[in-house]
């Protein structure tokens, strides 16, 4: 179990990272959310760094699969790739949809809802693609094991 | 199941309310107030909005609830207990790592000390909600 979990969670974390990257760092970010996005210009500047630091970012895109990967394998029983997608899809919606709603309880950083609904429609895709892919390895896995 | 998913995600996100006001909002808010940098400050709402909140808490409910009946087939506090801590440990780890990629100048000095007080904080939140989603999901289950 903990093989095949440590192999979805590094496919996942790779699918994460470039599928992030195309989707929120070429497509979604400069086009639809930093426009909509306040700036500010505090002591250091603007608050969001450019280029992100990219340890907690590639620990970030371990995290998220391999509890995606924990939730299919431990309780899910997932072994495919569409059936991976469409739960990825599930769970990527709905925590973007509580982390939306949560930034703008207590941030000053949306100046519309234009970047919710981005980072809605971004997750939905990423979600099916970071799910599938995790939930085809760990199909191929137990298939190996079988 | 569509029943027993909205009583637990409702009973959920009432926990995750009401744990979060104590938690964060009574229990650790000096800490973490302590430890804000101005332009943290300046970002933050003086008051959260309260209507984007519990919408966040019922999505929140909603997603554990559906996990532990669609997939997880947990019906008891203990069971909801543990599944709840394992979610929101790694879920805060993963939030708390995204922030601290994408934004800079949050904190005083080290980002680890409040970002391992949140995910300890956020993991016993976790394993509350998640005990009381699992226990409502089998009394619902059981009627």
């Amino acid at each position: 179990m903990i093989v095949r979990l440590i192999a979805a969670t590094i496919a996942g974390g790779i699918a994460s990272f470039g599928g992030g990257f195309v989707i929120y760092g070429l497509l979604l970010g400069p086009m639809l959310m930093e426009p909509n996005l306040h700036k500010y210009t505090g002591a250091a500047g603007d608050l969001m760094k450019d280029p992100p630091s990219m340890i907690p970012l590639v620990l970030a895109n371990l995290t998220f699969p391999f509890l995606v990967a924990l939730i299919y394998e431990r309780w899910a029983s997932i072994r495919t790739f569409a059936t991976g997608a469409m739960a990825g899809a599930v769970i990527f919606f709905l925590t973007t949809l509580y982390v939306g709603f949560s930034f703008f309880a207590f941030f000053r950083l949306y100046k519309n809802y234009t970047p919710l609904l981005a980072d809605l429609v971004g997750s939905i895709v990423l979600g099916a693609l970071v799910g599938g892919v995790i939930g085809l390895v760990l199909g191929l896995m137990n298939r190996d094991n079988s | 199941m569509l029943t027993r998913v909205l009583a637990g995600g409702l009973a959920g996100a009432v926990v995750f309310f009401l744990g979060g006001w104590v938690i964060y909002g009574l229990v650790l808010r000096s800490y973490f107030d302590s430890q804000m940098t101005a332009t943290a400050r300046s970002v933050m709402n003086a008051e959260p909005s309260f209507v984007p909140l519990i919408l966040a808490q019922i999505v929140f409910g909603l997603l554990f609830a559906f996990i532990f009946a669609y997939w997880g087939a947990i019906r008891t506090f203990v069971g909801g207990m543990k599944a709840g801590a394992i979610i929101m440990l790694g879920f805060s780890l993963g939030m708390d790592l995204q922030m601290s990629a994408f934004f800079k100048d949050m904190h005083i000095g080290s980002p680890y000390v409040p970002m391992i007080l949140d995910v300890i904080a956020a993991t016993v939140l976790g394993a509350i909600a998640g005990g009381v989603i699992g226990q409502v999901l089998g009394m619902v289950g059981k009627e």
